[in-house]
């Protein structure tokens, strides 16, 4: 109800208000009632309606001929796959037969593969046989175990070829004459010893890890122990010959000695001199061996052994001090007392941890010292390889990453509190500031 | 008020034959709104048929902006009525008098006569008022809409209405005092 603004309209606005009253419009209520009535039947039309011009499109659609735009709408994306298949062929059939140029130093080998070097090498050491037979032929050797007879575990004179088992590494150096530069000095995998209970029976098991010695066969007792270097017979006596193969080996390998007691005592470093012309031996046995010719060698000896190869082919391991039953000896009549053996210490292997610091700016050199002094001297050094020491953008936190000799790896986190570092461990990150809680660990 | 009609507006753009309720509701109003203003009846019955038409077609453009939906009814109309006119060439002023023409039975004679006298003196001011000053008074105290309200219909600004009311309302007082 519109009401007067003032009084100074009032009666204007009464006599516009009389006038509303005196006016008499009489709504037609027929024209409002069919009014209503066709709106309500066009609105309940239209619907109908749509539904029809729809059933009309698409029962019976309009079409004079094939609609092209419709059809390249549809299928846009397999036709567009087409010509992109068709452009990526010709794309790639051009670069195949573009004219490929490769340096000739590149396609030079630098190194021989292992194949042939493991070829190279026994090629090597037998190449004295070879030159004796006066021919080309190899050596036929057979693979698996060569049990050493129980006739020639005991005794004095044994020709029984030994492995040597150190509880450390040992190095086998072949001292060739002095008219060949050949030299071959590897380390040696030690045995794992037998138990005390048996100390004579060990059997070494011939590895498969290169730049191993492998005894493969051994020589017969009853036999002089001469070599053979001819090749015909080669072949008459593969079974019963004892290969040398130097293979690589690999140095974390634990080492074990050829007895138990062996462990404890201090390691040595045995030297093994095989000459040349040894170095590939056949011994010709005129008896078979047997089922379990493997390689076994007994050992009572706490005492490391000394093989000896010498010149005139014989192969020679005994103890370093001879015991009553541990003398394992191929043929001490052939023994070359002319070579001497080294023996060498082996220490235990010692690495001095690599620190490497990278201090923040904000740390100063008196709280790097503080730090140095308090939290790094608690660091066990003899397992740590590795000390990496970062400090970050956490003030007042330094990191010290861990590497052992094992390879393990662990991080610790040191929170300098009151002036003094402590081990810390943070227990909360905050997204908002990139901050951390540290909590000093118990 | 004002949200049962939001309520029937609501459900009217769900369900079409919800305008029915609307239709029943501001019929009268946008009758006798036209009735003013054309004093042809057959006029007036096709421009309302024409206003509610348009209404119910653009039932789902109608947004709540600060009036109420018979006040977008009555720009409707309004349009209907200015465009009905444009096509006649005429821009003649509605005579009050022209709607009044079926005579009410309920009044007794006394009330006829001053009420005539009243509806004469009115009818003659305004025709004699502007376009814009007439059209305001119809729907400020005929209408009995608000500025916002008038504001829509005219298409003005609603801050003005009210120096436009008190503009049309003194020269309406200087008309009849003369």
């Amino acid at each position: 109800m519109a009401r007067p603004t003032s009084k100074y309209f009032t009666p204007v606005i009464k006599k516009i208000l009389e006038a509303k009253k005196a006016e008499n419009i009489v709504v037609d209520q027929e024209f409002k009632n069919v009014l209503r009535a066709q709106m309500l039947s066009k609105i309940s039309a239209a619907p109908v309606r749509k539904e029809v011009v729809r059933e009309k499109h698409d029962v019976l659609p309009e079409r004079t001929g094939f609609d092209f735009a419709e059809f390249f709408n549809k299928f846009r994306y397999p036709l567009a796959i087409v010509p992109s298949m068709f452009l990526l062929v010709i794309v790639a059939m051009s670069a195949m037969k573009l004219p490929v140029s490769i340096p000739s130093e590149v396609i030079v080998p630098t190194s021989t593969p292992v194949q042939n070097q493991n070829d190279a090498v026994e090629d090597s050491i037998s190449g004295s046989i070879s030159n004796e037979s006066g021919g080309a032929q190899k050596l036929k050797t057979f693979s698996g175990s060569s049990v050493l007879p129980s006739n020639y575990r005991n005794g004095g004179k044994t020709t029984s070829p030994a492995v040597i088992s150190n509880p450390q590494s040992s190095n086998l150096d072949f001292d060739f004459p002095e008219n060949s530069s050949n030299q071959i000095q590897q380390t040696v995998p030690v045995q794992k010893a037998a138990p005390v209970t048996q100390p004579s029976a060990q059997q070494i098991e011939p590895s498969a890890n290169p730049f191993n010695f492998v005894l493969q066969s051994l020589l017969e007792p009853q036999q002089e122990e001469s070599f053979e270097n001819n090749a015909n017979n080669t072949e008459d006596v593969e079974d019963q010959s004892v290969n040398f193969q130097a293979v690589p080996v690999q140095p974390s390998v634990p080492a074990v000695s050829a007895s138990q007691n062996s462990l404890q005592t201090q390691p040595e470093i045995q030297a093994v001199k095989i000459s040349p012309e040894v170095a590939d031996m056949n011994l010709e046995q005129n008896t078979q061996p047997s089922a379990n010719d493997a390689l076994k060698v007994q050992l009572n000896s706490d005492q490391p052994l000394d093989l000896q190869l010498d010149q005139n082919k014989t192969l020679l391991a005994e103890p370093l001090t001879t015991s009553t039953t541990q003398n394992l000896q191929m043929d001490a009549t052939l023994l070359d007392t002319q070579d001497t053996v080294l023996r060498a210490p082996v220490e235990s292997l010692v690495l001095e941890p690599q620190y490497t610091f990278y201090y923040s700016a904000y740390i100063s050199d008196a709280d790097k010292a503080a730090f140095e002094a308090e939290a790094l001297a608690a660091v066990d050094s003899s397992n740590v390889t590795f000390l990496n020491v970062s400090s970050g953008t956490d003030r007042d936190v330094v990191e010290v990453s861990y590497t052992f000799t094992d390879g393990t790896t662990t991080t610790k986190l040191f929170k300098k509190l009151d002036g003094e570092w402590h081990l810390a461990k943070y227990v909360q990150r905050y997204f908002y500031d990139n901050g951390l809680q540290y909590q000093v660990a118990e | 008020m004002l949200e049962q009609e939001q309520k029937l507006v609501e459900e009217a753009k769900q369900n079409p034959e919800q305008f029915a309720a609307l239709y029943d509701r501001y019929f009268d109003q946008i009758y006798r709104y036209v009735y003013r203003r054309v004093n042809d009846k057959d006029t007036v019955e096709d421009l309302v048929s024409q206003t509610f038409y348009d209404a119910f077609s653009h039932l789902k453009s109608f947004e709540w902006r600060g009036f109420s939906f018979s006040a977008w009814l009555y720009k409707i109309a309004h349009n209907n009525v200015l465009k009905w006119y444009r096509e006649q060439g005429k821009t003649r002023t509605v005579e009050i008098e022209e709607g009044m023409q079926i005579p009410d039975v309920r009044e007794d004679v006394m009330r006829d006569v001053i009420r005539s006298e009243d509806k004469s003196e009115v009818q003659a001011v305004m025709a004699k008022l502007d376009y814009e000053d007439r059209e305001i008074i119809r729907l400020k105290f005929f209408e009995e809409l608000s500025n916002i309200e008038i504001a829509e219909v005219m298409g003005l600004s609603a801050n003005h209405i009210g120096v436009k009311v008190f503009r049309a309302l003194k020269k309406f007082k200087q008309l009849i005092s003369q």
